[in-house]
């Protein structure tokens, strides 16, 4: 069976996110906390083996690997009712059990220290599936267990197979609020590095974003993380939708996350959800058309990822795809298409011939929504670097003052030299002007121009 | 659309094989007007022709010998000479192209009639040569009709030619030749003259030879009986004989008809016929009888005699003229009743007359009558003479199936089985109704042959009667409807209800449209290493065992029911000439689709097909033609598949460059944003072709069967699937040469450079990746060929962009417009395209008016 995805779930914020997205997708084919079917969804085409398998008793088990350096959130997952749901032998958690301290490099030196157990459990996994697509990662950068056991995860991850797909579900941290994690910005500045470079697309979920919405549009004054996981968990489980209930396309990742991204490194996509309503408030259900819903999708306050201001509006979308949900006719859709055209309401790169693409997937029949249409975007977009551009800018006041930089230079890596700092600035850097030069004309010679540029800087 | 392209395409031929400057569309019109010429050559023109001819009189003699026997394409044929003769235009130009002509040539057309005015006229020739290229078609099914129907005609009993063995029984004065002399009169005085003329009158009524009237023998067998009254009558006498004569000559000609016409060989309908007219002449030999006695008693005279036989000259008349009409025409079974029946329309005279013509026609419809209501009712063609019932069984195909396809039977079935195989066998007045006679019949047999519960009665068991009425509204168009209903509806029940049509309709949307699109992804992933071998090598039965896994492994495979119908197929030719075979597109450019490329053998992705194997009465709605069109779509889409996943995976292959030196990623830069085009391309016409075009038709489609307004009859059913394919195909652009070959050219660059860049990956993964500085001249040749690459698929694209907008500014609404704004979302290909298009222009003036020969162009 094709098209099969490993999860794996690190750190207090991945096996959050992790635990709502399993909810999320039991409740959708209709699997109880248990593991078994419900009786009334026996008869289902969805692909329950995307993301299942079925054990000799016939039920069903996630394939998903829960890691974690410290017992907490794990201990809140295995004593709620979805603990049987679980294989027991998925479940790692480290036997010291004191966390990775909000610390990238112990968390990575941990992993390294751990990886042989760890990639039993993952090879024990890929070996069980038919024909593995892919890995998802779900992590925050910001933590210690999450971006570092993550980036060495990563790292290993790409070499040991080299042909699956590794897709991250990586939240980034509220800049909004002061955080409690001090070296917060080390960390995220070294797992960015291994996100660029290890990772084959990262869904960027910005936290700041995240609470914005939930605040804006929810309604929610101090939205709680499972308030916020649950945002999360909709919007992993939207994007997978195509490929847990067959129709004409998107039936595999690859065909899924190939066009949205045109050159490998710019691989960090943003995403947004329409309509959102929380639980509690049921009362304001407009109609939905399909206009409405593409519409609202390309306004930056329904985006997920919070990004700078572009003044120079140079900035534009390398790629679209909009996975409409509902009873949608094909016809609206384009109808819908044109309109957005006609109004020049996006902007595309002008090197490579882009549009929104558009994928028509069905819902779960289990789930009742209050909404005809419901839509998540996909999209690259070349502004995305603006956060980067943030991480950068709170890593070098940091940097500047070298402050809290001892707990790091008690882990190996950075016992002699604080040379993989500098080198993970430069690959972000790196990063962040790529992205710039994708929204010139000349993006694909960039090489050639930018050395002449560096020549006449050097004059 | 097509057939206009037709009509043009013949207008066209015609006009440059006549050699004539004329432009098309005048010779369009020229046609068109006379095709609305419908009024009837009048005595005038029809002497005018006739004045132009070397030899009138034979023209003349034949125009009505042929009128005689009612021969049908007479009249168009008169009018077409007759619009000939005032156009001095036309026949210009046909006197020219006659000069050119040889003498050598000889013309079909004056062997097979004497009459031929402006020698060989050209589109009279392309016509015949059209309708004759139809027959031989028609031919090859015909034979094996004809086949089974001489073996039939052998067992009609033969019935003895009384007149033959005992010619003394006939009341057709059986003993013309015997004494073919008036005895002498003798001196018989004039007063007793009469008397012994009466007697003899009376003898010469009842068709025996008379002693002063010799009836003279006939000169041939449908002509006039004459007498010779004996020149010793007094001429007064013979006078009043000779007016009375015509009712012998009329009696003698019923009797002739009667013998020789209630042999089996002409049919039921025409016994039925003599023996009304049987009953007919009793009357008139009881009436004789009446006179006779009168006679005996002395009380007749001839003037009285004369007054008395008027009724029955009238007649007897009345009924000769009948009898000649279908002795000429030689007509039988359904024919009969068409002339019987325009005896009856045309009839104007005394109520009583034409109560006699009413009884003819009641009569001689019963036998008729019987046939249909066997058929209507029962399904059962019941023509024991063989050719006289309208509709035909032609058990050899049934044969034929049965030896070819185990007993599967195909549209073939439906199409030949049962056919109305003359249509003279039409009794005129059920013309309007002959479709539903015919398919009434047949869906019963359908019906009949899938539930053998179903409980038929016949006309006769339900105690109606069918019966000829003049109106046309009558009772016999109303059971004819009736009957119609009932055998529609019950077929349509059965498909609907019994056979679950809809939800086979769905099923194979799933697989043959790939709606169901797991099971696409793991039938590639299963077979690709396999299909990608040249088709020699390609093992069919491991394929078959793929794709059954793939049938029951795709999440699709537990819900439907249906997935057990789904097979491999193997096609040995390309798609485009199955598009050729079974579209027979009807453009001068179909001849790119016409040649098989011998040169290159088909590898076992473009061989592989699904099939479908469903049974009798389902392989009536999922015929050849059906499957052929969804197979042609799947093939299609397949091989679209097949490509999106080749540049997918041309970006697994490429995606570890981003951990390469910046100077590598660089120069990978441009095949990144070709691949990105590639696939932006691909992808884009898949979901046109899938969401816009096959899901909104097939949505379309089933709306439409659930209307029972639109659906009333299986017919209806394969006529709606029918429009939803073609159109599918229309807006695929499977239907369209100059698209189909661009699309396929995108699609050939999109695999050339996907092999390309596998192959350079393959070979420098083995060596990690190539140096910039080291193997610089490697990258070169890197870059111009993706550059080379992409110039072409540019090129291609913007081909195909540019013919789809100039088809746009045809017809407004269609949806292959979508495709441009699909495609050029982001306006990227609005320059070039702009600028393409205007240099187009320049080169020609309009695209509107070159539209004619824009296909002829792009053959050659």
């Amino acid at each position: 069976m094709p098209c099969e995805m490993i999860t794996l779930q690190l750190g207090q914020c991945g096996n959050q996110i992790g635990f709502e997205f399993w909810k999320k997708l039991c409740a959708e084919h209709g699997i109880n906390p248990e593991g078994t079917l419900e009786s009334f969804a026996t008869e289902g085409t969805d692909r329950k083996d995307v993301f299942f398998y079925q054990a000799d008793d016939e039920h069903y088990i996630p394939r998903a690997v829960l890691l974690d350096l410290e017992p907490r959130v794990i201990h809140t997952i295995m004593n709620s009712p979805y603990a049987k749901l679980y294989n027991p032998e998925n479940v790692y958690l480290s036997k010291d059990g004191g966390g990775a301290g909000n610390n990238w490099a112990s968390g990575y030196s941990q992993g390294k220290k751990l990886q042989e157990e760890i990639f039993d459990i993952i090879d024990r996994e890929a070996d069980g599936s038919d024909s593995l697509e892919g890995f998802v990662l779900c992590h925050s950068i910001a933590g210690g267990t999450g971006s570092g056991m993550g980036s060495y995860l990563l790292e290993h991850l790409a070499d040991r197979f080299p042909k699956k797909i590794i897709q991250t579900y990586s939240v980034f941290p509220n800049q909004d609020e002061i955080s409690d994690v001090v070296v917060q910005p080390y960390n995220s500045l070294l797992t960015l590095k291994r996100l660029t470079l290890n990772a084959d697309c990262v869904v960027v979920l910005d936290n700041t974003a995240l609470n914005r919405i939930a605040a804006d549009r929810l309604h929610i004054e101090n939205p709680s993380f499972a308030q916020i996981n649950s945002l999360v968990s909709t919007i992993m489980a939207v994007s997978t939708s195509t490929l847990r209930y067959p129709s004409y396309m998107n039936n595999d990742l690859i065909g899924l996350i190939a066009p949205l991204i045109p050159t490998p490194r710019l691989h960090f996509l943003m995403t947004g959800y329409t309509p959102l309503s929380a639980e509690h408030e049921v009362a304001s259900i407009r109609k939905t058309t399909v206009l409405d819903v593409m519409r609202r999708l390309l306004q930056p306050k329904n985006m997920m990822v919070s990004t700078a201001p572009d003044r120079m509006s140079q900035h534009c979308y390398m790629s679209i795809l909009n996975i409409i949900q509902g009873e949608v006719d094909p016809c609206q859709v384009h109808k819908s298409l044109q309109r957005i055209r006609e109004r020049k309401l996006v902007n595309f790169i002008p090197w490579s011939p882009a549009g929104i693409q558009v994928a028509l997937s069905k819902k779960s029949p289990y789930v009742p929504t209050s909404h005809r249409v419901s839509g998540l975007m996909l999209a690259n977009h070349t502004n995305i670097s603006s956060l980067f551009d943030r991480c950068l800018n709170q890593y070098d006041k940091l940097r500047k003052r070298e402050a809290f930089l001892e707990q790091f230079r008690k882990e190996e890596m950075f016992m002699e030299s604080l040379d993989e700092l500098d080198d993970s600035r430069r690959e972000v850097e790196e990063l962040v002007a790529e992205y710039c030069a994708a929204t010139r004309p000349d993006y694909l010679s960039w090489g050639g121009a930018r050395t002449e540029e560096d020549q006449t800087k050097s004059h | 659309m097509c057939e206009e392209f037709e009509v043009n395409n013949l207008v066209d031929q015609l006009i440059t094989n006549l050699g004539s400057s004329l432009n098309p569309e005048e010779g369009l019109e020229c046609l068109s007007a006379f095709n609305e010429r419908t009024i009837k050559i009048n005595d005038e023109e029809y002497k005018e022709l006739a004045l132009r001819l070397e030899n009138p009189n034979d023209f003349v003699k034949k125009y009505e010998e042929l009128a005689a026997k009612k021969i049908d394409v007479l009249e168009p044929y008169t009018q077409l000479l007759s619009y000939l003769n005032t156009k001095k235009k036309v026949g210009a130009v046909l006197n020219k192209r006659m000069l050119k002509m040889a003498a050598a040539q000889s013309n079909p057309l004056s062997s097979a009639n004497s009459v031929n005015i402006e020698g060989p006229e050209q589109d009279v020739l392309i016509e015949v040569k059209s309708r004759l290229n139809k027959c031989v078609n028609d031919i090859d099914r015909k034979k094996a009709l004809d086949s089974s129907l001489v073996e039939h005609k052998s067992l009609i009993p033969e019935f003895t030619r009384w007149k033959e063995v005992r010619p003394f029984m006939s009341h057709d004065f059986p003993f013309e030749h015997v004494e073919n002399y008036c005895l002498p009169l003798g001196g018989v005085p004039s007063s007793s003259q009469e008397y012994e003329l009466i007697e003899d009158l009376l003898c010469v009524l009842m068709g025996f030879q008379g002693k002063f009237i010799l009836a003279q023998p006939i000169t041939s067998p449908y002509a006039e009986r004459v007498f010779h009254i004996s020149t010793e009558i007094e001429s007064s006498l013979g006078a009043y004989a000779r007016l009375i004569l015509p009712l012998a000559s009329y009696h003698s000609f019923i009797e002739r008809f009667i013998e020789e016409r209630r042999l089996f060989k002409w049919g039921r309908v025409n016994q039925a016929l003599c023996a009304a007219f049987d009953s007919y002449v009793t009357d008139y030999w009881n009436f004789l009888c009446a006179l006779e006695s009168e006679h005996r008693k002395c009380q007749l005279n001839l003037s009285k005699l004369f007054v008395l036989v008027q009724t029955s000259l009238y007649s007897m008349e009345l009924m000769a003229n009948v009898a000649n009409t279908i002795s000429k025409a030689e007509a039988r079974g359904g024919r009969t009743l068409s002339l019987l029946h325009d005896e009856v329309k045309n009839f104007v005279g005394h109520k009583d007359y034409k109560n006699i013509c009413l009884n003819l026609i009641q009569k001689a419809c019963v036998p008729y009558f019987e046939s249909l209501d066997y058929w209507i009712h029962l399904g059962q063609v019941f023509d024991p003479l063989c050719d006289e019932f309208m509709i035909v069984d032609n058990i050899s195909i049934e044969k034929l199936e049965n030896d070819d396809l185990d007993g599967k039977y195909s549209e073939d079935y439906w199409v030949q089985r049962y056919i109305i195989k003359n249509d003279y066998n039409v009794p005129s007045f059920l013309e309007g109704v002959k479709d539903k006679i015919l398919r009434t019949g047949k869906y019963l047999n359908v019906i009949r042959q899938c539930k053998a519960s179903v409980q038929l009665k016949s006309a006769k068991e339900k105690q109606k009667q069918m019966k000829y009425m003049e109106s046309s509204d009558n009772c016999l168009i109303g059971m004819i409807d009736e009957a119609y209903q009932f055998a529609s509806s019950s077929l349509l029940n059965l498909l609907m209800k019994d056979y679950d049509l809809v939800n086979r309709i769905r099923s194979i949307k799933r697989y043959f449209l790939l709606e169901q699109g797991d099971f696409i992804v793991i039938l590639l992933d299963l077979c690709e290493t396999e299909l990608m071998k040249p088709i020699a090598e390609v093992v069919p039965g491991k394929l078959e065992s793929l794709l059954d896994l793939a049938l029951r492994l795709s999440s699709g495979g537990k819900a439907d029911p249906y997935k057990e119908n789904i097979c491999m197929d193997l096609m040995s030719h390309q798609l485009n000439f199955q598009i050729f075979t079974i579209l027979t597109i009807s453009t001068v450019a179909e001849n790119d689709y016409k040649k098989p490329d011998l040169n290159k053998s088909l590898t076992g992705l473009e061989a592989f097909s699904l099939g479908l194997s469903v049974e009798w009465p389902l392989s009536l709605i999922f015929n050849q033609k059906i499957i052929g069109c969804y197979q042609m779509l799947f093939r299609h889409l397949l091989l679209c598949k097949h490509v999106e996943r080749q540049l997918c995976n041309v970006w697994l292959c490429q995606k570890s460059i981003k951990t390469a030196s910046k100077s590598t990623r660089e120069a990978y830069l441009k095949s990144f944003a070709l691949r990105q085009q590639m696939l932006f391309c691909i992808q884009n016409l898949e979901y046109y072709m899938m969401e816009e075009v096959i899901e909104s038709n097939y949505t379309q489609f089933i709306r439409t069967l659930h209307e029972t307004e639109n659906i009333k009859n299986i017919d209806d059913v394969m006529e709606k699937h029918w429009t939803y394919l073609s159109q599918c195909m229309k807006e695929c652009m499977l239907t369209s040469p100059v698209l189909m070959r661009t699309v396929k050219q995108i699609i050939t660059c999109c695999v050339q450079f996907c092999d390309y860049i596998q192959r350079i990956q393959s070979s420098s993964c083995d060596s990690s990746f190539p140096d910039s500085g080291g193997v610089l001249s490697r990258d070169e040749q890197f870059e111009s060929k993706i550059s080379q690459y992409s110039e072409e698929f540019s090129h291609t694209l913007l081909g195909l962009l540019e013919a789809i907008t100039q088809m746009g500014q045809d017809d407004k609404g269609d949806r292959l417009y979508n495709i441009l704004y699909r495609e050029n979302f982001s306006g990227y290909h609005s320059k070039d395209l702009d600028h393409r298009l205007a240099s187009k222009v320049t080169r020609k003036n309009t695209y509107k008016k070159e539209r004619p020969t824009f296909s002829t162009q792009a053959t050659s």
